[in-house]
């Protein structure tokens, strides 16, 4: 049996060619992709937010998302309600690289600004299965990956990674990602724990281009595995490069026109 | 003046709210001229129908046991000049049919602003908010408030001011010229005060009476994990401290409001981090009759972004003889929030005496243009012990029905 020994340390000791090489060319297609996704600087659009029970049974939200991107610093996000009994509500979320998040809530009526608390299911957008960072550009910081080989999602071709999350503050143990070969845009993320058990599908469709270089879905949809409740997101009236700045971000002045 | 189980209801004098429409209405023509054509936008508020019903009949005076109220809310905002100007429009219309003295018309925001890179000025009548804790507004010294509202708690009124708001890196300085004061309104059961006494006119320290310019200065900033804001206000105090009036033979007759003149330096801070909040709203405030300390503070706790419960202590330096009646209180209290539900519950326990109040207010949306709430308040314990101007012992059921549009 000591052969058997040595083979097990050598495979633990070194790490073999073939996963260097996985984990090289991973980070190839992850940088391509973060690349293409990257200085979108901000953009407004509509969204309404489904979601629906195994049955279907579903209520809708609709609100405006401005969202800006701060250099080296993270993500602002402004949800502006329209629904009657909400209307003028402003949710702001300011997320910053270091995976701290401050969220405020505005007011109308009184036009106050609070200051809320954010706790990790906060980390939840409007209590669905996506998260904040859902909202902007797809995120590839935070993940070590391995390239799985290429796999086709309905009809298209793509490149298929794991990825696993360098903090434990997601929840996934880890995660298989689909991006297309020709634009590097996500097709498909499905969510394990750490029994490689399924727990929630992200299927992202109808991609379109703006402003000649952004491609964002007009649909989101994330399926539980177990409960089959299930989220989508339905994204309309983009609008790339605004000129937003910090000052439309700003939580002491979300009672301005917008 | 000791406290009585009598309820008397204190009418404001007519004569001066219609100055303070006056001044209102003239305002929002005068705006209105300067509005250009482009500015575009729609009406938004709710229509909301309420009724109350107070089971404690009390027995030596006459007391409405039920109050009903229609209310009409709206706002409307006009921008032009690229959006760096403009008008904020939200009148407030209450028909009670039973009184007149409950019934109002007021802004509760009218506005023009003018907005640059780190300058805002504002002139109108409008809302301002400095508190941070959930159960007291101890900081809050701007605007008056209105008892006779169906709310929960009593409403804050526009108050007419010029408000320029400077934004350095070193936080948010704000200037306010409060140039004309509103007296409290307390029609109705809701403002009711615990006096047998008719109420007299009002009374003003300073000789310019409600024309008194009373000024603000705060600064404001977020520095780390802290929401810090230091704040002056000197003026005419916006709550009333009331004296009995006595006749040649030394029996009271009536009960006078006295308006004093204040200095009042206030402190708020909160501290959040994750799904803790620390919370402080401190005061000092001096006048010729008395000076104290009055603060509020407590933690929040956030369970999910929906479920938050709170705990709070409220200190009042005057003890017994202050005008409000949270002098040594412990506060808890917790907020859920569903799809379709927003349930909060509140209770109050005076350390001294035990005394408590319970409120619950249950709200669930019909539909996407409709709301139904419920909303109650019970209170135990020995009413004697609470001060003259605790509309808080009167426990209550009330049923609002709100559409918004």
């Amino acid at each position: 049996m000591k052969w058997i020994t040595v083979v097990l340390a050598l495979l633990l000791l070194h790490q073999p060619a073939w996963a260097q090489d996985s984990e090289a060319r991973a980070r190839e297609i992850i940088d391509e992709a973060a690349r293409r996704t990257a200085g979108f600087q901000d953009f407004t659009a509509n969204l309404t937010m489904t979601i629906r029970d195994a049955d279907g049974a579903g209520r809708d939200h609709e609100m405006q998302v401005q969202v800006l991107e701060v250099p080296e610093d993270g993500q602002r996000t402004l949800l502006i309600f329209d629904r009657a009994n909400v209307r003028g509500m402003m949710i702001l979320t300011i997320a910053n690289r270091d995976g701290r998040r401050r969220q405020y809530v505005y007011l109308p009526s009184t036009r106050s600004t609070r200051e809320v608390a954010t706790s990790r299911q906060s980390e939840s957008f409007m209590g669905s299965d996506f998260t904040y960072r859902d909202m902007g550009a797809q995120d590839f910081h935070g993940y070590t990956y391995e390239y799985l080989g290429e796999e086709t999602v309905g009809q298209v071709s793509c490149h298929k990674l794991e990825r696993r999350p360098t903090d434990d503050g997601s929840g996934y143990d880890h995660q298989v990602v689909w991006l297309d070969t020709e634009a590097y845009r996500v097709l498909r993320v499905d969510y394990f724990d750490g029994a490689n058990e399924l727990l929630k599908t992200l299927e992202l469709d109808g991609y379109q281009q703006y402003a000649g270089r952004h491609w964002r879905p007009d649909r989101m949809v994330m399926t539980d595995s177990r409960s089959g409740k299930s989220t989508t997101l339905a994204w309309s009236e983009y609008s790339f490069e605004n000129g937003l700045t910090t000052a439309d971000f700003d939580p002491r002045r979300l009672g301005r026109p917008r | 003046m000791s406290p009585s189980r009598d309820i008397r209801r204190w009418t404001t004098s007519r004569s001066r709210r219609v100055t303070s429409r006056k001044v209102a209405v003239s305002l929002a023509v005068g705006l209105s001229g300067l509005i250009p054509a482009e500015a575009a936008a729609q009406w938004s508020g709710d229509v909301a129908l309420g009724v109350r019903t107070y089971p404690r009949e009390p027995s030596d005076a006459p007391a409405a046991g039920r109050e009903a109220s229609v209310s009409l809310r709206a706002t409307r905002s006009f921008s032009w000049s690229d959006g760096s100007q403009f008008l904020t429009v939200s009148p407030l219309l209450r028909l009670d049919p039973e009184s007149v003295s409950r019934s109002r018309i007021d802004f509760l925001d009218l506005t023009w602003e003018k907005i640059w890179t780190r300058w805002e000025v504002a002139a109108g009548l409008r809302q301002v908010d400095w508190g941070v804790t959930e159960s007291g507004s101890v900081v809050d010294v701007v605007n008056q408030l209105d008892f006779s509202d169906d709310a929960p708690s009593p409403t804050p009124m526009g108050q007419p001011m010029v408000n320029v708001r400077f934004f350095p890196s070193t936080g948010l300085f704000e200037a306010f010229l409060l140039p004309f004061f509103r007296e409290r309104r307390s029609a109705g059961r809701g403002g009711a005060i615990w006096s047998p006494l008719p109420l007299a006119d009002a009374e003003f320290e300073h000789s310019w009476g409600r024309h008194h310019p009373d000024w603000a200065l705060r600064w404001s900033q977020m520095i780390g994990d802290f929401n810090v804001a230091v704040a002056h206000f000197g003026g005419t105090n916006r709550q009333p401290r009331f004296e009995a009036t006595s006749d040649p033979s030394g029996e009271a007759e009536s009960l006078t409001p006295h308006y004093d003149q204040i200095d009042q330096t206030s402190l708020t801070a909160q501290w959040t981090h994750d799904a803790w909040l620390v919370k402080l709203d401190a005061v000092r405030r001096a006048s010729q009759v008395e000076s104290f300390v009055a603060l509020v503070g407590g933690i929040e706790f956030a369970f999910a972004t929906y479920l938050s419960v709170f705990a709070e202590y409220l200190y009042d330096g005057r003890g017994s003889g202050a005008t409000t009646s949270m002098e040594h209180d412990v506060f808890a209290g917790a907020r859920l929030l569903t799809q379709d539900w927003t349930i909060s519950s509140r209770v109050f326990v005076d350390r001294r005496n035990s005394n408590l109040v319970l409120s619950t207010t249950a709200s669930r949306r019909i539909g996407d243009t409709a709301a139904a709430e419920l909303d109650g308040r019970w209170f135990r314990g020995d009413s004697s012990e609470e001060p003259s101007r605790a509309n808080r012992l009167d426990s209550y059921l009330a049923l609002k029905l709100t559409y918004f549009f």
